[in-house]
């Protein structure tokens, strides 16, 4: 089949979704319910929103639910998207599931650090099981850090973690989660190199800024909040960024101050992510950037158009901001947050 | 030839007879357990168990044995049989025969496992972990050859007072950071030697003993993998690998004498070891399946699936245990959509072997229709005609048939496409590529050779009309399974349904109006053209006024045009490109003669005869090996592309009764 042609149909299909998704409508709605019944009654009138309460099959309704089903939201979206691709390019749209997968993953490996139990954990899962490559269902009869590191023998992430102990994992969780992204990113780019130039240009410009606001926010949290070497920040960030190299990585891991490192980036990135942050009135930093970074990436993608496999990625990653926008709402209204107020904390303005 | 009808069974039984009646249903393997328990209400069917209840057997006080418990006692003691085993040098197999006929419990296969292991157990612990030992010298060893300088003696670094070393290993993209930024280090880092094993570098780091803390997190932040060498082994690499190698000599030795000490009772071991293993499998699973039942005051109940032909076989074993038992049998239908039943395709001496090219696609769903005979027969018909040879088709049936011992479906196959591929040659009238020119008694339906200006335009128009009729039977698969799936809307009026059909009728009849081959006026094809692009644009509402459904438009008019306008341009690209796709058939079956075209050229080139004769050989096992297979791989791919796309649903759950394993 020729990919190209396959496009009219992705497009179309990926259009109408993210109408659907994002109808202004249905998201004053959202922002006006009063409780979380009835907030979660308008996300199931929708229909996109809907597949995953579906797939999630929660029948109790609390925050905790709520949040669980919308987490699933883009699993299930990029599994539909899949039909709709073929040969190098379903390959590629599915190494975008491991995103759901290292997430789920990471939860496993904390609450065996934190030696919790692992009874209800495969509720919390988001990953794709039709696509997955780990055993899951076998992960969770490990008794340590250790156990399942061993059962992770044969996936792609055995290599970064198989020096990772309990001890390692609880006390620097970031060791975990940045190392798993690189194999997520090396995944995502072999994959890549295997499509047409126009594609995989497409993938460089994307998935590099994802890999540039990600590096930006590790560094960020590494020097303003952990007691990390600069060599050891600048070994952990991840490669393959659309405007920041591993050159100007290395300058904003070695930055003296927060200070210094925010006018770098305003410079690497020729825009200001942290201008809206809230976070030094809040002091909520962890949310915070990642929602500046995520808006971010929404007003970014939000006037592109892209007729290759941008379309697809553009969606799956707008999803993340979408997934991010409905949880801060499902949060806000439990606690009843002025709507003004709740306003601030989305990345899609409505 | 379908997929096989399903009946949902509820064995409703008394919790004392609990664990014979679960080792008869495990034993017997026809019954695939149930594990979609969420969905809702389906399965509920409380009225059996207290009918049971109240008709059978009266309350009473039933004491069940914690699965739980069970599970890690079983996984403990397979342990110790699989270490016991290991050390014994004895491959452990399941066997029903030992199962059914005894009635050994876990209490007695745990006595027994005991005494065992305190008459051997020491010694095959000691085996085991020498065997370990071994390996991991050899690892040690392995590693220390890859230094090329065997001389270097790390005695002496070690020995420094200001300075500490480390060897090991890093990832490759880890080497290209820690080059970019070698000059922020506070270690030296030098590349020592590779590993042939693991294809890794070998390094080894030197650090001021003050930044220790500092190196020891920056070597975790490159994945470094220390390569620690025991104290105990002296001297350069060269010296330490002759200890290594003295030392792998003494364990040798050990594990020898120490086999030799158990060798005796060896026999009686191994037949009770066998014993015991069968027993925890069993007993393992049993726990499983309680894990699964459910209770009731004095009942328990389990869910499995069955082969509508095999209710009679789990009864039979359940009898066999007990008559206070009550079986509530339900087919899918009952149960309503949610529930989702296993699939197992059931097909006749033919098809069989093509069952391996649909599950390579996906295993169909159950509420669908099996595509698997339609594939047989238009597979081999796609293959025969891009491949028709009575020769060649010979070599792969003599192939199918060698094969089909080892591999039965790959082996199935090759005769059939072998088969087809000679009868098509009779039609062609070729053997190994010779046609009636070179050997006028090979039988032939052509005139000529297929390459022969008057046959090609025929054969080409045939692998259009093969292609008409793959693609007819395609929509008529497509429309059945969504019509049986109650789907209105994809199956009348869908691009895969009635009106997709006569939009692709319509499409062929205007190109063949257009071309003048049946006189036809043009307007009459072009009428139902367009009436039936516009049925498939509006198929959401049409389907909804007919059905009485209300709002005609599921989601808002404009989004649902812009949509399905879309779709049917994709509909329009598609029709187009599925009916060229299978030009292709006609195209490879002139290839076919082609190519070999080109090796009689040759071999007429050849100054004698021997050389001739081994062109055509060369130009044959060329064609058999290389020509099969693209044509093997074109038949998949008209499959797959142009007609599965058309009706296959799949994501059907695979029927996997439970057994021991």
């Amino acid at each position: 089949m020729n990919p190209n042609m396959a496009f009219y149909a992705v497009n179309t299909k990926i259009a109408a979704k993210k109408g659907r998704i994002l109808k202004k409508e249905d998201w004053n709605k959202y922002i006006e319910s009063t409780s979380v019944e009835k907030l979660t009654e308008i996300f199931k009138s929708n229909v996109e929103i809907n597949k995953a309460f579906r797939e999630s099959g929660i029948s109790s309704v609390n925050r905790d639910s709520v949040e669980i089903a919308l987490n699933k939201l883009k699993t299930v979206e990029i599994e539909e998207l899949l039909h709709y691709f073929s040969g190098e390019y379903k390959e590629f749209i599915r190494t975008m599931l491991m995103e759901e997968e290292i997430s789920d993953l990471s939860l496993v490996i904390r609450k065996l650090s934190r030696e919790e139990s692992l009874n209800e954990v495969s509720e919390r899962f988001v990953h794709s099981k039709l696509f997955t490559t780990v055993d899951f269902d076998d992960l969770l009869t490990s008794k340590d850090v250790d156990q399942l590191i061993d059962k992770l023998k044969k996936t792609p992430y055995y290599n970064v973690l198989r020096n990772l102990t309990g001890e390692h994992a609880l006390k620097r969780e970031f060791h975990m989660e940045m190392k798993l992204h690189v194999v997520l990113y090396n995944k995502i780019y072999e994959a890549a190199k295997k499509l047409d130039k126009v594609d995989f240009n497409a993938v460089k410009e994307i998935v590099g800024l994802k890999i540039d606001l990600l590096n930006l926010q590790w560094i960020y949290r590494a020097i303003k909040y952990y007691n990390i070497l600069p060599e050891e920040i600048f070994n952990y960030s991840l490669e393959g960024g659309k405007n920041i190299d591993l050159k100007k990585i290395r300058k904003l891991c070695y930055s003296k101050s927060i200070k210094e490192f925010k006018r770098l980036a305003r410079g690497f990135l020729d825009y200001d992510i942290f201008q809206d942050l809230n976070a030094e009135k809040t002091g909520d930093t962890e949310i915070d950037i990642n929602t500046a970074a995520l808006s971010y990436m929404f007003n970014y993608l939000k006037d592109k158009r892209y007729y290759n496999i941008g379309a697809a990625i553009s969606f799956i990653y707008l999803l993340d901001v979408v997934i991010n926008d409905l949880t801060s709402i499902t949060e806000g209204i439990k606690y009843h947050v002025p709507k003004e107020k709740l306003e601030e904390y989305l990345a899609y303005r409505v | 030839m379908a997929i096989e009808k399903m009946v949902l069974l509820k064995i409703i039984g008394s919790p004392d007879n609990m664990h014979s009646m679960l080792k008869e249903l495990i034993l017997c393997e026809n019954a695939h357990l149930n594990m979609n328990t969420e969905s809702n209400g389906a399965y509920n069917n409380y009225l059996a168990v207290h009918q049971y209840e109240s008709e059978i057997i009266s309350p009473g006080v039933h004491s069940v044995e914690d699965p739980e418990e069970v599970h890690s006692v079983c996984d403990d003691c397979l342990d110790s049989v699989e270490e016991l085993s290991h050390g014994l040098g004895i491959e452990l197999k399941i066997d029903k025969s030992i199962l059914s006929k005894n009635s050994y419990s876990l209490e007695e296969a745990k006595q027994t496992l005991s005494k065992i292991q305190l008459s051997i157990g020491e010694r095959v612990k000691q085996i085991n972990s020498k065997k370990k030992q071994i390996n991991e010298l050899l690892e040690l060893r392995g590693k220390l050859e890859s230094i090329p300088d065997k001389d270097v003696d790390f005695g002496k670094i070690s020995k420094l007072n200001y300075f500490e070393y480390e060897v090991g290993t890093f990832s490759v993209e880890n080497k290209a950071r820690l080059k970019r930024n070698y000059e922020n280090l506070s270690a030296i880092v030098l590349k020592i030697g590779s590993i042939k094993s693991s294809s890794e570098d070998l390094y080894v780091v030197i650090y001021p003993k003050q930044f220790k803390e500092e190196t020891d997190k920056l070597l975790k932040s490159i994945n470094w993998n220390k390569f620690t060498i025991p104290e105990k082994y002296m001297g350069s690499p060269s010296e330490k690998i002759k200890q290594i190698d003295s030392e792998l000599e003494s364990i040798k030795n050990d594990i020898k004498v120490l086999s030799k000490s158990i060798e005796d009772e060896k026999e009686d071991n191994k037949k009770a070891l066998f014993k015991i293993y069968n027993v925890l499998k069993l007993e393992d699973k049993i726990a499983e399946l309680e894990q699964r039942a459910e209770f009731g005051n004095s009942a328990f109940s389990i869910d499995v699936w069955v082969k509508e032909g095999g209710i009679e076989t789990v009864e039979k074993a359940i009898s066999s245990v007990t008559d206070k038992y009550r079986i509530s049998v339900k087919s899918e239908k009952d149960l309503g959509d949610d529930v989702t039943a296993p699939t197992e395709l059931k097909n006749n001496w033919f098809s069989k072997p093509f069952e391996m090219i649909v599950k390579m696609y996906g295993l169909p769903a159950y509420k669908e229709i099996d595509p698997t005979p339609l594939v047989a027969v238009t597979f081999c018909l796609a293959f025969g005609i891009m491949f028709g040879d009575i020769g060649q088709g010979f070599v792969y049936f003599l192939a199918g048939f060698l094969l089909r011992k080892k591999w039965e479906d790959a082996g199935g196959l090759a005769i059939r496409l072998g088969a087809s591929s000679m009868i098509f040659g009779c039609v062609y009238g070729s053997f190994f590529g010779l046609e009636k020119a070179e050997l006028p008694w090979i039988p032939g339906l052509l005139n000529g050779s297929p390459l022969s200006p008057d046959n090609i335009p025929m054969i080409l128009v045939s692998g259009i009309l093969f292609g008409i009729v793959a693609l007819t039977a395609s929509y008529i698969l497509g429309t059945a399974n969504s019509l049986k799936n109650g789907d209105i809307e994809q199956g009348v009026f869908g691009k895969n349904g009635i009106f997709g059909y006569v939009f692709f009728i319509s499409f062929i009849m205007s190109i063949v109006a257009l071309i003048g081959i049946i006189n036809i006026p043009m307007s009459v094809p072009i009428t139902t053209l367009l009436i039936s692009l516009v049925v498939l644009i509006l198929r959401q509402p049409i389907a909804n006024l007919i059905s009485g459904r209300r709002p005609l438009f599921n989601e808002s008019p404009g989004s649902y045009l812009t949509e399905s306008i879309f779709e049917a341009i994709e509909t329009i690209l598609s029709t187009l490109s599925n009916s060229i796709s299978f030009v292709r058939v006609g195209a490879f079956a002139l290839n076919h003669s082609g190519l070999f075209l080109a090796f009689m050229v040759i071999s007429e080139m050849m100054p004698n005869m021997p050389l001739r004769i081994l062109i055509l050989l060369v130009g044959n096992i060329l064609i058999l090996s290389l020509e099969g297979l693209i044509v093997l791989i074109q038949s998949l791919r008209l499959h797959y592309y142009e007609m599965f796309g058309k009706y296959f649903i799949g994501g059907g759950v695979v029927f996997k009764p439970i057994k021991l394993s």
